[in-house]
């Protein structure tokens, strides 16, 4: 099997003590590092997304490929010209203040990166001045936010009247996600979206930033 | 057939857990957040006087017929005795913001023994609940909340690493669940001492969103089953299992935990009474986010009366919620659900 193909099929399996061995095989194959990356790794990472929306594959099998991605992009990162890497966009995503779940937002993260984005993961219990802040210097095309719990859901809301207080809203897309949300939520607070789930996020990132 | 006009709520609660047709359904919501901001408290102001927690659930049952109070719900409660750093939040639930076990290690350090009555917030906790029991009277039942193992070990480790643990380290994994089982189960029996009639348990981070099937199996299922059973041979109380998300692929396992009580989220009653009805009482599932914060009281009537057609025959149901009752319901949706179940709730025979 081809080394590209062997190296997705290590991230699906979570083959996280051998991907190092492989990638340093396809360097010396004289693969180019994002040739790698893309047609290898994030190859084996997108399948790795089409199962968990499946049922397929879990949360601990996700996080385990997303490991073993990981490991062997650490490897190569040094070989990489600068910028080559996340040129698709830039988002900046976190979950709101008061709640600590990181779960799903990270699950987003791994496939938003797989899909070739620049990712800002502004951690938990993010205040509305940090992702003001964020959106005011760093400039992402698109803020996400998360919440898992019936009690913090509002502070979406707080973000986004922030974001309009500081006359940014206009510069970023707002997508939103987590259990107790819907669309009508997302619509009553002024997002520009809610992603169900982790594929569908990255779906909306790629039509936003295609706009 | 003839009921008994009016019955109090224990009398109601018990004859639904029994599977027995009381005066009508129960009602009863996960209500600590709905009860503190009614009465125009914050959780700051529970905090600093738990006095006022328990008018704050008695203003509540009694404005709405209530059939059930909650004590002010701490997850980590547990976990705090073990020696992570609780937040308390200006108002907002309480949490751990660090996980305890950056590295595996330092399990090592974790106490294998809890004093309910002397560790963390637990002596307050409890207080509140003897708080509850001497302002409700028996006529009233306590439901108080206590962390189940898997759901604990997720907090001390930080649920990704947990999950990572799983694949790379099960072994660990079962040593820190043998670890925090024995406090999870004192703290459990310690709320029953107190006055507990219901100990409540959520593992949000077990279902079906989160793991697969046989991993529950392996890693939640022997220990929910372990840690009930002793809490209910230490004192006769009921086990109520909040199953937030997506269960449907488990609910054999859950029924076979010592659980009496399914508080369940998005799920079809019709289908849950028919192939699990006989062994559990089923509690919900009117849509706390959709339908109580974001509908009309007409909205709620329609869902609330479904449910009770769909799961109330022959007892063993309470109306309620699918999850927490939101802070920012509106007292007329919260009112439209009580109302169902005071007209529409009494049994068709």
């Amino acid at each position: 099997m081809d080394i590209l193909k062997r190296l997705g099929e290590a991230v699906i399996e979570g083959k996280i003590g051998e991907i190092e061995r492989l990638t340093r095989e396809a360097i010396d194959n004289n693969y180019e590092p994002l040739q790698i990356i893309n047609q290898g790794l994030l190859s084996g990472m997108e399948i790795v997304g089409q199962r968990f929306k499946a049922e397929e594959m879990y949360i601990p099998e996700v996080l385990l490929s997303a490991e073993t991605m990981k490991k062997a992009v650490n490897l190569l990162k040094p070989m990489l010209v600068s910028g080559t890497f996340g040129k698709a966009g830039r988002v900046a995503i976190g979950t709101v203040k008061g709640d600590l779940h990181d779960v799903g937002k990270n699950i987003v993260i791994m496939l938003m990166e797989a899909a070739g984005f620049e990712v800002i993961d502004l951690g938990i219990n993010v205040s509305g001045n940090v992702f003001a802040d964020t959106v005011r210097e760093k400039k992402p095309q698109v803020l996400g936010m998360s919440a898992m719990l019936t009690t913090t859901m509002m502070e979406m809301k707080n973000v986004i009247d922030l974001l309009k207080e500081e006359n940014l809203r206009d510069q970023v897309k707002v997508i939103i996600g987590g259990a107790p949300l819907n669309k009508a939520f997302a619509d009553r607070i002024g997002a520009d979206a809610y992603a169900e789930d982790a594929v569908i996020a990255v779906d909306l990132l790629k039509e936003f930033v295609k706009k | 057939m003839s009921k008994t006009p009016q019955m109090s709520s224990r009398e109601r609660v018990v004859e639904a857990i029994a599977h027995r047709e009381a005066d009508r359904v129960p009602i009863v919501i996960a209500s600590r957040e709905i009860s503190i901001r009614y009465s125009g408290y914050t959780f700051a102001d529970i905090w600093a006087d738990g006095n006022k927690y328990v008018e704050a659930q008695a203003r509540l049952i009694k404005d709405f017929h209530i059939d059930a109070a909650f004590d002010i719900w701490c997850t980590p409660a547990v976990d705090e005795a073990l020696g992570a750093h609780l937040e308390l939040p200006e108002d907002d639930a309480p949490w751990i913001s660090q996980p305890l076990l950056k590295d595996k290690g330092d399990i090592k350090k974790l106490k294998t023994k809890i004093d309910p009555q002397k560790d963390g917030r637990m002596p307050f906790l409890l207080n509140v609940v003897r708080g509850l029991k001497g302002k409700l009277g028996e006529n009233i039942p306590i439901c108080a909340w206590v962390s189940p193992p898997f759901r604990t070990a997720c907090m001390l480790r930080g649920s990704s690493q947990l999950y990572l643990d799983i694949m790379l380290d099960p072994g660990f994994v079962k040593e820190l669940l043998e670890t925090v089982i024995g406090p999870c189960t004192a703290y459990g029996k310690a709320l029953t001492d107190a006055g507990a009639d219901i100990i409540c348990l959520s593992n949000p981070v077990a279902n079906k969103d989160c793991i697969r099937y046989d991993h529950y199996k392996e890693f939640s299922h022997p220990y929910n089953r372990r840690m009930f059973s002793d809490i209910k041979a230490h004192k006769d109380v009921k086990i109520m299992y909040h199953t937030c998300g997506n269960w449907n692929d488990r609910f054999d396992l859950v029924t076979e935990e010592n659980v009496d009580i399914l508080h369940v989220d998005k799920v079809d009653l019709g289908d849950l009474k028919k192939n699990f009805g006989s062994k559990i009482t089923i509690m919900g599932n009117v849509k706390a986010v959709d339908t109580l914060l974001q509908g009309t009281p007409e909205q709620v009537e329609a869902e609330a009366a479904s449910c009770i057609a769909k799961a109330a025959k022959g007892g063993g149901f309470f109306l309620s919620a699918d999850c927490t009752v939101p802070p920012g319901v509106s007292p007329d949706n919260l009112r439209a659900l009580v109302n169902v179940g005071l007209s529409k709730g009494r049994y068709p025979h």
